[in-house]
């Protein structure tokens, strides 16, 4: 793919930008929503795969980021095992976990699909709730390591930053990479007409388990890095309200496009932390900021560019 | 097996299910006329469980007047919530869903604001004491349930079948462009829906509000029970709604009495997704043709 000059040189200095962003952040708070930014980014754009591309009304992407999370802390709490097996492990986990929550989703569509989704939503959060032994319940998991990267404890959030930046760099483009080849073409017919991408011979059944398991994968991904940051996990991290917050990040960032999640992700956690200074009203602006988003930009904040230009052309 | 206990049982069920049959019913009649699936659904439960509060605690109205208030007060507030969820409706349904549930979210923390985190105390207007029957014991709130829910549903379907209104509502719901070519105000009529859906909703949270704690946050269950109810029953079908919320109820109720309470949505939405797994469409819901 030839870039024009002008593209190349912004790309090199985002990416400067990006690499040496902990330099000019002293704040440990401000790094900490970055690294939440960088994390939801990898939850929306799996969520983004299945919802955006494939049409697909999924609602458990919370709970597979809490199966990641959980798997992850299991094995590092309990078996002590390195932070680079637990990753790979809670992936294949949660990837299991989207191939087995497919398979009662195939026979239903639109709403009927979202309430049975919702429902193994609810299943897989109730487990984590009562499973007590494996899970240790409400109270959580405490004490969960920090990795280690060539000697060195990543420990602190700044020092966290970059592993999570690679991986969610790697995440953008591989959803990029399904989207040019024969998957992401079979999905997006997918979504157009489930009729006519059938008529074209697309196995839509064998994709759609395809769009589960690629979306939990992500979650999973997502939820081990997300243990490993905070050290800390339990049930209420993976509940209704998470699920809510991922999906109006997806959609206020613009649904079925790559930059959507990030926008989307960025938007909403600086936005709740600056509406803190509201305090009590913080919610109801929040609320309102995302219904009015709905509502006026419904292709999200990614087309935000061309209206400007289509406004200043006076069109 | 006690059959004294199997039917308290069932009663205990079926009292349960008859709330989320009533937010089930709101459910379908809103999308039946607008197209909207309205998840703040849930918040307005909740505000008509505040308002029965405000009008039999804090004013000290008797339980019949305060009752008509609550529900009424929360009627107007479905009828003027039109104007704001008119964009939302008919559009894909993500942006439903999230549209809805944010106002969902503006509703719950201004109730937050207004009456605090504090979980507030309902009392049955009936008594605490349960009556016997033979061997079966009922709370006198489930007997008040089983009388108001069940007048109020017929009340519903006279109303719709009977009245010019009702009819005009039905019209409009059925076939919007020819209902708006012989003169009905299309925009009123989904108002009313909203009104009437909210009203119903209300009669739900003010019935279960002695049971419940009144919070701020007692919406969301009810909510997502209320619309996996509607979908049991097969979703824009108020009868099936009905169904669905009391079956709903008994499972939920027999599942805490003889497995576990904490499965019990496990083991509810177990069942809705294995009907569904036969019945795509709900128990009564009629297959669509999908079109090109």
């Amino acid at each position: 793919m030839e870039l024009s000059r002008t593209r190349k040189i912004s790309y090199v200095i985002i990416g400067l930008l990006l690499v040496f962003l902990p330099t000019f952040v002293k704040s440990i708070y401000v790094m900490h929503i970055i690294n939440m930014v960088l994390i939801y980014t990898v939850i929306i754009s799996g969520m983004n795969i299945i919802m955006g591309y494939c049409g697909q009304f999924m609602l458990a992407q919370a709970a597979f980021y809490g199966i990641g999370a959980y798997t992850s802390a299991i094995l590092a709490t309990r078996l002590g095992l390195s932070f680079w097996i637990c990753l790979p492990s809670a992936v294949i986990v949660t990837c299991v976990a989207g191939l087995l929550t497919s398979l009662p989703c195939l026979k239903v569509r639109g709403h009927y699909l979202a309430i049975v989704s919702l429902g193994l939503a609810v299943v897989i959060h109730e487990a984590m709730v009562n499973l007590v032994d494996l899970t240790n319940g409400p109270g959580g998991i405490i004490r969960i390591p920090a990795p280690f990267l060539f000697g060195m404890s990543l420990d602190t959030d700044h020092r966290y930053y970059h592993l999570l930046l690679v991986l969610t760099i790697l995440s953008i483009l591989f959803v990029k990479l399904i989207l040019e080849s024969r998957v992401g073409r079979a999905f997006i017919a997918i979504r157009e007409s489930y009729t006519a991408a059938e008529a074209m011979g697309i196995n839509h059944r064998f994709y759609k388990i395809i769009g589960f398991m690629l979306s939990a994968s992500y979650a999973g991904l997502a939820g081990s890095l997300y243990a490993h940051l905070v050290k800390f996990i339990s049930p209420d991290s993976f509940g209704l309200e998470e699920l809510l917050l991922e999906i109006a990040m997806l959609l206020v960032g613009g649904i079925g496009t790559l930059a959507g999640p990030v926008l989307g992700a960025t938007v909403l956690s600086f936005g709740y932390e600056y509406l803190r200074a509201l305090k009590g009203l913080q919610m109801v602006v929040y609320g309102l900021m995302i219904l009015l988003s709905v509502i006026f930009i419904p292709q999200g904040l990614v087309t935000i560019k061309d209206r400007v230009l289509a406004f200043r052309r006076g069109s | 097996m006690n059959i004294g206990l199997t039917i308290q049982i069932l009663l205990g069920g079926l009292g349960i299910g008859i709330i989320y049959s009533l937010v089930g019913m709101g459910y379908s009649m809103i999308y039946r006329s607008m197209g909207l699936i309205n998840f703040a659904h849930g918040s307005i439960f909740m505000i008509g469980a505040y308002m029965g509060l405000v009008f039999y605690v804090t004013l000290k109205f008797p339980f019949p007047i305060a009752f008509c208030l609550g529900v009424l007060s929360t009627a107007a507030i479905g009828f003027f919530l039109e104007r704001i969820l008119r964009p939302l409706s008919r559009i894909d349904l993500m942006f439903m869903l999230i549209g809805t549930l944010a106002l969902g979210i503006v509703f719950d923390n201004l109730a937050l604001i207004i009456w605090g985190a504090e979980g507030l105390q309902f009392p049955a207007p009936l008594g605490e004491k349960p009556v016997s029957l033979g061997n079966i014991m009922i709370e006198p709130q489930t007997i008040l349930i089983f009388i108001i829910a069940p007048l109020i549903m017929v009340f519903l379907q006279v109303f719709m079948s009977r009245s010019k209104t009702g009819k005009a509502m039905r019209a409009a719901a059925q076939d919007r462009e020819t209902a708006g070519a012989m003169g009905i105000p299309l925009n009123r009529m989904n108002a009313l829906t909203l009104a009437i859906g909210s009203a119903m909703a209300a009669v739900a949270g003010i019935l279960a509000a002695p049971i419940f704690l009144v919070s701020t946050n007692m919406g969301w269950s009810v909510a997502i029970k209320g619309f996996a109810a509607a979908i049991l029953g097969g979703f824009g079908n108020p009868i099936g709604a009905v169904i669905g919320g009391l079956i709903f109820g008994i499972i939920e109720a027999a599942s805490a009495f003889f497995i576990s309470s904490t499965y019990k949505y496990t083991i509810s939405f177990a069942v809705t997704i294995a009907v569904l797994m036969f019945k795509p469409m709900g128990i009564f819901g009629e297959p669509t043709i999908e079109k090109m």
